[in-house]
């Protein structure tokens, strides 16, 4: 894109791009199509949320997104950038950061170490510098401490700074992994399923800190989750997925009175919001119709 | 039952554990009392048989500290391996075979260039310099051509790779280097002896314990301070979260099997300075020791390592005077190695995580 605009064109009209743009991204596990057709926009700054029952494919869109798995097809770009085919560190170093499903820390690590481990695209200090404990090194790793702590008690977990991550309750757990993310000044934070296994005020907790992280950090949200109150509390944008695609997008009010997210997602017109994580499909059968 | 119980808080722990316990439990606790058993009347048949004095024990144990110190070294490798892969580097014992040989060359050329004597305390680095650099290349090789196609495979291949990768070498370097024992020239200054506090300890065995010692703590400081370091335990804790965090899962991979060459490297020079000799098969040897000492410390624990090469060092040295001798063997010394691999089975029934190990229940394992 050029830097500056032809003075003849209307200002107004080109809407922002978005931060990170998905397009046509398609993943086949050998004959099994778990996703096609994925288009994603997310804008910048914003919160958009990914619903859809078990199997839909959401994970594996995250998985492409961040490189842990390559995708067959598609293309992703974050900021203008092209990021798929890179290797997942070079990913991650582009900004994008993400959480598991099932929680995925260095077990044996303290909540510390796991927060400054999660800093190191920051490091630059050199193997003799840090040897010889050089004013850079040391500076380095004072910062580096300085700014875990701080992310520790951001997510409200500070006292935990000396625990092993695996000794840690599952809720902790959680929120430290959030902060390893968050520690290396992400650009987009991915979330898979941050509320799985809370209560509601836990729920209420995360609802409160994925606010935090938009306002005070700037850092744009996606996340997957199956806590509908989670998600109609902090999503501004909702996409959602079944069988391998998108079924539609829309604002909170817009898919809770969508027809077909209802049957699809929500089971049968009740009136009641089913928990939909129950759903006992295993992702194989749901990817066998597909293909 | 007949038995009365002891008291009401505990109902007869020793019944209850015998209704609990299988034979199994019978028979180890059986191997434990005869074990124990017989390294005291080894001990106590060693000790008053007085065939060796004070003095001779305090040489043993620094002999042992010596040639521990280099199972260490050796040790280390397999365990930063076994920790970031979770495989077995078979080929590590001859990766040291070539850093020793390396070694050799350099000490050879720097002899021809009547270094050796100009530069006396020059050239040692030098060669020890030239050991790691050996020992890091090939072990760099192994790693890009026989570990990294089955990085992301689930098989024994790798492992049946690694045992393929040590027969290259050995007979590759048979082929180049012939089958006779070769020596390092003679570092004029490291001949004979020195006596310290009233012992007469010879040179070289100093020399490898305090190179092993400086090469020991520029690691731990290199895992415990740099980014490296840091990078290397995510890597070795969890390879995919380590990568979504931004590292570069392959440079700690490459990196790691550098750093184990260098030291096996370092570990090959140091030992043709103590024993002398090196042949092309000393590889295989000295390779199971380094993977005994890695086991018996804990594989995947950096300190269970340096300990593991330690205790193994020492019970080499000191088990055939003070346990053997006891029994009247002719020649204890002979059976130096009954002693490190029966330790070796004794921790893996005892104690299979080894010395500082984690137990791996539920880990991948």
């Amino acid at each position: 894109m050029p830097d500056v605009l032809p003075p003849n064109l209307p200002l107004a009209i080109p809407p922002r791009a978005p931060l990170l743009d998905v397009h046509g991204l398609k993943k086949a596990f050998g004959g099994m199509i778990a996703i096609q057709n994925v288009d994603l926009r997310i804008a910048e700054g914003s919160v958009h949320a990914i619903i859809g029952p078990n199997g839909a494919g959401k994970t594996t869109a995250f998985n492409c997104i961040t490189a842990f798995v390559q995708p067959t097809a598609g293309t992703i770009y974050l900021g203008g950038e092209r990021i798929d085919g890179l290797p997942a560190h070079v990913v991650a170093r582009h900004g994008v950061a993400r959480t598991y499903q099932n929680v995925r820390l260095f077990p044996n690590m303290t909540a510390l170490e796991n927060v400054l481990v999660g800093q190191h695209r920051r490091l630059h200090a050199t193997f003799w510098e840090a040897i010889l404990g050089s004013g850079r090194f040391r500076r380095e790793e004072a910062e580096a401490r300085a700014r875990a702590h701080h992310y520790l008690a951001f997510v409200g977990i500070p006292q935990r700074a000396g625990d092993l991550a695996r000794h840690m309750p599952y809720g902790d757990q959680r929120r430290l992994e959030i902060a390893r993310a968050l520690v290396a000044g992400p650009r987009i934070l991915m979330l898979d399923e941050p509320a799985a296994g809370m209560n509601p005020a836990e729920g209420r907790a995360l609802v409160e800190l994925i606010e935090r992280i938009r306002t005070e950090l700037g850092v744009t949200v996606v996340l997957i989750e199956h806590h509908m109150r989670v998600v109609m509390a902090v999503a501004e944008r909702i996409t959602v997925f079944n069988r391998g695609a998108i079924l539609t997008e829309g604002t909170p009010g817009e898919i809770q009175a969508d027809e077909r997210v209802i049957e699809a997602y929500l089971g049968r017109r009740s009136g009641q919001i089913a928990a939909p994580a129950a759903s006992p499909e295993p992702q194989r059968q749901m990817e066998a119709r597909i293909a | 039952m007949s038995e009365v119980p002891r008291s009401a808080t505990e109902p007869g722990a020793f019944s209850e554990w015998l209704r609990r316990s299988t034979w199994v439990d019978h028979v180890l606790l059986a191997i434990r009392i005869s074990v124990a058993a017989l390294v005291l009347v080894g001990l106590a048949g060693g000790l008053t048989a007085g065939t060796y004095s004070a003095a001779d024990f305090v040489s043993f144990t620094m002999f042992g500290l010596t040639i521990g110190s280099i199972y260490a070294l050796i040790a280390l490798g397999y365990t930063m391996v076994y920790g970031i892969l979770r495989m077995i580097n078979f080929a590590h014992g001859d990766v040291m075979m070539i850093g020793s040989f390396a070694g050799l060359f350099a000490a050879g050329a720097l002899n021809d260039a009547g270094l050796l004597n100009a530069l006396p305390l020059l050239a040692l680095p030098l060669v020890l310099a030239a050991g790691m650099a050996g020992g890091a290349t090939m072990s760099l090789i192994i790693e890009r051509i026989a570990y990294r196609p089955f990085l992301h495979v689930r098989s024994l291949a790798p492992l049946i790779c690694a045992i393929g990768m040590s027969f290259v070498l050995q007979y590759a370097a048979r082929g180049l280097f012939g089958t006779r024992n070769r020596a390092y020239p003679g570092f004029g200054w490291m001949e004979g002896t020195v006596s310290l506090f009233g012992l007469i300890v010879p040179i070289p065995q100093i020399v490898a314990f305090i190179a092993a010692l400086i090469v020991l703590a520029g690691l731990l400081a290199l895992v415990k301070l740099s980014p490296l370091g840091k990078a290397m335990r995510a890597v070795a804790e969890d390879r995919d979260a380590a990568a979504l965090v931004g590292i570069n899962v392959g440079a700690v991979i490459v990196a790691t099997f550098a750093i184990g060459g260098a030291m096996a490297g370092v570990a090959g020079v140091l030992y043709a300075l103590v024993f002398k000799q090196i042949t092309v098969f000393m590889g295989f040897a000295l390779g199971v020791k380094g993977f005994a000492a890695a086991i018996l410390g804990g594989i995947g624990n950096l300190g269970g390592a340096l300990l593991g090469g330690l205790v193994l060092g020492l019970a080499e040295a000191l088990g055939p005077a003070l346990v053997l001798e006891g029994f009247g063997l002719p020649a204890p010394y002979q059976l130096k190695d009954v002693i490190g691999y029966g330790m070796l089975v004794m921790i893996l029934i005892f104690r299979p995580q080894g010395l500082l190990g984690e137990r791996l229940a539920s880990k991948r394992a």
